[in-house]
């Protein structure tokens, strides 16, 4: 029975097979060429287009010289004279370090404790290979100093930002950023591949027109819009200007032009505020206005990497996204450890911080009217640049002029360091200066003694 | 690159219609939609499905459903778009142009139906226009575009 009506049909489509209209056997015709052609084509990119025949190639690779392995150097260069400190460092040794490598002869103690438990480094390529449980602790005990949800340590104070910024802005997004960002800022905001935007340094104006223009944007294409992220990245405390960033205002530009914050804050964790949390603090801003906080370890907490807090929504995503976290190794155990012993200090005496800021106001005081210097920064800030007046003209010789500065402090036994760029690298280069950090462990003596001197230096040296 | 091989392929997007088995899973996945009936409704019904389904993810939906190490440089592409990061005429894409035409050709099944002709015609012309690489990246009127 089946069988019959499969062939009363058969019989039937041959049939209308003989009946077929010709436009539909011929378009049978054209597919079947088609299908000729594209079995026979071949693959090819779509924009492969050489302008150059092969001949012209050849002569562009006779033409091609390699350049020297090593480039030719002058004498003066900073990495072939450097000052060695021999001996364990207090604010003694090294003027020019950071508030706290004092706290680490005081975290000695707790160190060597974890350097015999746990060696020295857990090598390996994945962070979540080698996390241990002192790691997962500094990062509660940050969390809760903090006041924010989760923390993430990453085991590289300049990867930390560079790492958070590709994570959550990508190809098609919009960061605008402060002129005076850090160069660890400026190659995070390179890697994202996003459009930035510069904006005057902490010019709140200048900030608002460029969010005024790309809402204009925003209106024309409303499509694009919804599916452009923004964000806005400044320094708490800038390491290249020794201001501080007017936390406020953005917030209220955050909210008005829908933006997220990234708060980068390596040298104001620690320093600004009454119990050191940062410039979220100093300004009594609730911390859950700011998006995500990034900082280093290295400034004030005396170790080694970084972290980032916020909400448990946005610091999971760096675990798998953030490219410095997942694909390095982490923290070796005895620095987290000094890590939260130097928290540990930060929580029991929170008086530290008001002396740091006499400290800063003292020096700030002391160093002004040296002529032909002048102090750059905010009287709070612990890290402040002192600038030449008028340059000479050429960036060779201001820097010049200034290491004999520093040379000559030097001799005095007062070290101090010219602040040092990557100078073909940066967006917006800032002029030389020596950059001058105080810590809470220098005495009132020491620092009018380490003012008095670099005062005779200039003077001796600039006139 | 295979299910649960770990790759460093920057976006597996692209690799998918190279997997191994692939093809034939097409192959049986449109078998399946073979009418048991030699009905010409139910035969341009199947084409017109296929052609739909194939339209939609090949041509329609953008970006990826997981994260890549990219920085999102697929975000604003079709499957069909990303498929061998825009490489033209790769085997995969000559399997995926050439298959809605065969099934067109057996279009034996519906009697040379003028209304049938009409309505498989045009879902064919939908799912081969866009296989052009003169079509790569193309919006028509900005529509998908973002």
């Amino acid at each position: 029975m089946a069988t019959a009506t499969e062939q009363w049909v058969l019989v039937e489509m041959v049939q209308a097979l003989y009946e077929a209209p010709a436009y539909h056997l011929i378009l049978e015709g054209i597919l079947i060429l088609w299908i000729i052609r594209l079995l026979f084509s071949k693959t090819y990119k779509l924009q492969e287009r050489s302008d150059l025949t092969v001949k012209e190639k050849e002569e562009l690779i006779e033409e091609w010289q390699p350049e020297p392995l090593v480039p030719p150097v002058p004498k003066d260069h900073p990495a072939l004279n450097y000052n060695i400190v021999s001996g364990p460092p207090s604010h003694k040794t090294v003027r020019e370090w950071k508030r706290i490598i004092i706290l680490v002869t005081l975290i000695k103690g707790s160190s060597l404790a974890s350097l015999k438990k746990y060696g020295v480094g857990l090598f390996n390529h994945l962070t979540f290979l080698t996390e241990i449980d002192v790691h997962l602790d500094l990062e509660e005990r940050l969390a809760k100093f903090m006041k924010t949800e989760e923390a993430i340590i990453y085991s590289y104070g300049f990867a930390t930002i560079a790492s958070a910024i590709p994570a959550y802005s990508k190809r098609g997004d919009i960061v605008f950023v402060d002129r005076a960002a850090c160069f660890a800022i400026q190659k995070g905001l390179q890697a994202s591949r996003s459009d930035i935007k510069l904006f005057k340094h902490n010019d709140m104006a200048d900030l608002e027109r460029l969010l005024k223009e790309q809402e204009i944007e925003d209106q024309k294409n409303p499509r694009k819009a919804r599916v452009t992220r923004r964000f806005i990245v400044v320094e708490g405390l800038y390491m290249n200007t020794g201001t501080i960033c007017p936390l406020p205002e953005l917030v209220k530009l955050k909210y008005k032009y829908k933006a997220r914050i990234f708060l980068e804050e390596s040298l104001s964790f620690g320093v600004l505020g009454e119990h050191g949390r940062g410039v979220t603090e100093h300004y009594g801003i609730n911390i859950d206005d700011i998006d995500l906080i990034s900082a280093n370890m290295e400034n004030a907490l005396a170790s080694i990497g970084g972290f980032c807090c916020g909400r448990s929504f946005v610091i999971d995503h760096q675990r798998l996204s953030g490219q410095g976290y997942c694909f390095s190794a982490s923290l070796p155990p005895l620095l987290a450890a000094a890590a939260i012993e130097a928290l540990n200090i930060m929580e029991e005496n929170p008086g530290i911080f008001a002396v740091l800021k006499e400290k800063c106001g003292q020096i700030h005081k002391a160093l002004q009217g040296i002529s032909g210097l002048k102090v750059v920064g905010e009287s709070l800030s612990p890290a402040f640049h002192l600038q030449l007046e008028e340059s000479t003209g050429s960036r060779e010789q201001d820097v010049r002029l200034l290491q004999e500065i520093v040379d000559q402090c030097m001799n005095r036994s007062i070290a101090l360091t010219q602040a040092r760029y990557l100078e073909k690298e940066e967006k917006c280069l800032p002029p030389p200066s020596i950059r001058v950090v105080v810590t809470v462990e220098q005495t009132e003596e020491e620092l009018e003694r380490a003012a008095s001197t670099i005062k005779e230096v200039a003077q001796a040296v600039l006139l | 690159m295979n299910v649960g091989v770990a790759h460093s392929e920057v976006n597996p997007n692209t690799r998918v219609m190279n997997s191994r088995g692939i093809w034939l899973a097409y192959i049986i996945l449109v078998g399946l939609l073979i009418p048991f009936f030699s009905i010409p409704v139910v035969w341009t019904l199947t084409n017109v499905i296929h052609n739909l389904a194939t339209y939609v993810f090949l041509h329609t939906v953008k970006g990826t459903p997981f994260e890549t190490p990219d920085q999102g440089k697929a975000r604003l592409l079709t499957h069909w778009e990303q498929l061998d990061y825009g490489l033209q005429f790769t085997s995969s894409r000559k399997f995926l142009s050439i298959s809605p035409i065969v099934y067109l050709l057996a279009s034996f099944y519906t009697k040379y139906d003028a209304a049938h002709f009409l309505i498989n015609t045009a879902s064919l012309l939908s799912v081969l226009l866009p296989k052009l690489p003169q079509f790569h990246g193309v919006r028509v009127f900005g529509i998908n575009k973002y």
